[in-house]
């Protein structure tokens, strides 16, 4: 996934800051910090952040590399970045600046994010059964019903009552291998 | 005496834990991780862990987290709201307020409790049923002693029994594009909540 602001086109080729974070298991939130301090602390500066998912399930999300990476005409500013609990650019001790991060080679990350991302929702079609990943309905699963171009109308019989959400497919984890006689809105492997 | 200074500066002196209050706590993990049944049921040791009015969420989560089927098994003997509360807060982790809502129990007109309400019953419910090894029939409602307050509760729970809420249709607002704006309203419903408070949430963020 690919957070931005500002005009990003000013960004094209320049380098990126390599971004630790304290745990994994906390990364989501540590993302939205990170998003939300961007557009308190930086106004309308360019910027983006590059938040590298490999996987997304119940347990959580697996990451491609161990850093976050985002970009800014400064790279500087993101020592401030340490407002946010949890988050510090990789930067050299003695001097004090932010460690720059070829370009090239986050274009390369970005591109297996993009790819794994179009991945997980892969094959999904009339009669799929999949797990919601964002939203308030996230981790239902349910059956497709239909499928409206890119949106996804999902099926979730909860034992309550049952919800007919329309949603993005990219949205959704395709759990078509589970068998039939397994599949539970809360399925959990 | 251990002395410690609490968060405005005032100092706290305590006693430490005795042997005995270590062992009791060790030996209460210990059941929890060997019978989670047997603990919610009351039969291994009458202390903080098998006194029903006590909360024994984490019993349950032992009980999910370790042996899934008997957990679904047992969830499943509970009224159908109540199954839905437990599903989505111990095994799949998701919030309260999405649970509320889902459910539509946001609304003061749907006449239902609140979510941790439901789960605290559920839990008491569960706790009779796995007692009494399956649902305490009518007749037996009527106990006394200390079954009458798990009986209590599991005659309250069972008004709930039948109960359906009408079909939700839902338009999800997310455009699931891989780039998204800082300024997008949307950007939180992005990534999962910041304190998921089921179990699955918990289990993965310790």
């Amino acid at each position: 996934m690919l957070i931005e602001q500002g005009r990003v086109a000013t960004l094209r080729g320049k380098p990126w800051a390599a971004i630790d974070v304290a745990s994994e298991a906390r990364i989501e939130e540590i993302v939205l910090h990170i998003a939300r301090w961007a557009g308190k602390v930086l106004g309308e500066k360019a910027f983006q952040l590059l938040f590298p998912v490999k996987r997304r399930d119940l347990s959580g999300v697996e990451m491609l590399t161990p850093h976050l990476y985002g970009r800014t005409a400064d790279l500087q500013d993101f020592l401030v970045v340490k407002e946010v609990r949890g988050a510090w650019p990789v930067f050299d001790e003695e001097t004090r600046e932010v460690i720059s991060v070829e370009d090239r080679f986050v274009q390369e990350v970005m591109a297996k994010a993009r790819e794994a991302a179009d991945g997980w929702s892969a094959g999904i079609k009339r009669g799929s059964f999949v797990r919601v990943l964002f939203g308030n309905e996230r981790m239902l699963c349910g059956e497709v019903e239909e499928m409206r171009g890119s949106l996804a109308v999902v099926v979730i019989r909860l034992r309550s009552r049952t919800v007919r959400l329309t949603i993005p497919s990219q949205a959704l984890l395709n759990l078509s291998f589970v068998p039939k006689r397994e599949r539970e809105y809360f399925y959990a492997d | 005496m251990e002395e410690t200074h609490i968060g405005d500066g005032t100092l706290v002196q305590r006693f430490p834990k005795s042997a005995y209050e270590d062992s009791s706590d060790k030996r209460a993990a210990e059941l929890w991780r060997e019978d989670p049944e047997g603990v919610l049921a009351g039969q291994c040791l009458a202390s903080v862990e098998t006194d029903p009015s006590r909360d024994q969420s984490s019993a349950v989560v032992a009980l999910a987290v370790e042996q899934p089927e008997r957990f679904r098994e047992l969830v499943g003997k509970l009224p159908e709201l109540i199954q839905d509360i437990f599903f989505q807060h111990y095994l799949l982790g998701r919030t309260q307020t999405q649970i509320a809502e889902v459910l539509g129990m946001m609304q003061s007109s749907s006449g239902l409790m609140g979510v941790s309400q439901n789960l605290k019953l559920g839990v008491m419910g569960l706790c009779a049923v796995i007692a009494w090894g399956g649902p305490p029939a009518k007749a037996e409602w009527e106990a006394t002693g200390r079954e009458k307050e798990l009986l209590e509760a599991y005659r309250r729970m069972e008004r709930l029994r039948g109960r359906r809420g009408r079909a939700l249709e839902v338009r999800s607002a997310l455009t699931g594009k891989f780039v998204i704006k800082t300024s997008d309203p949307l950007l939180e419903q992005v990534f999962a909540p910041e304190a998921p408070d089921g179990p699955v949430g918990r289990g993965a963020r310790c």
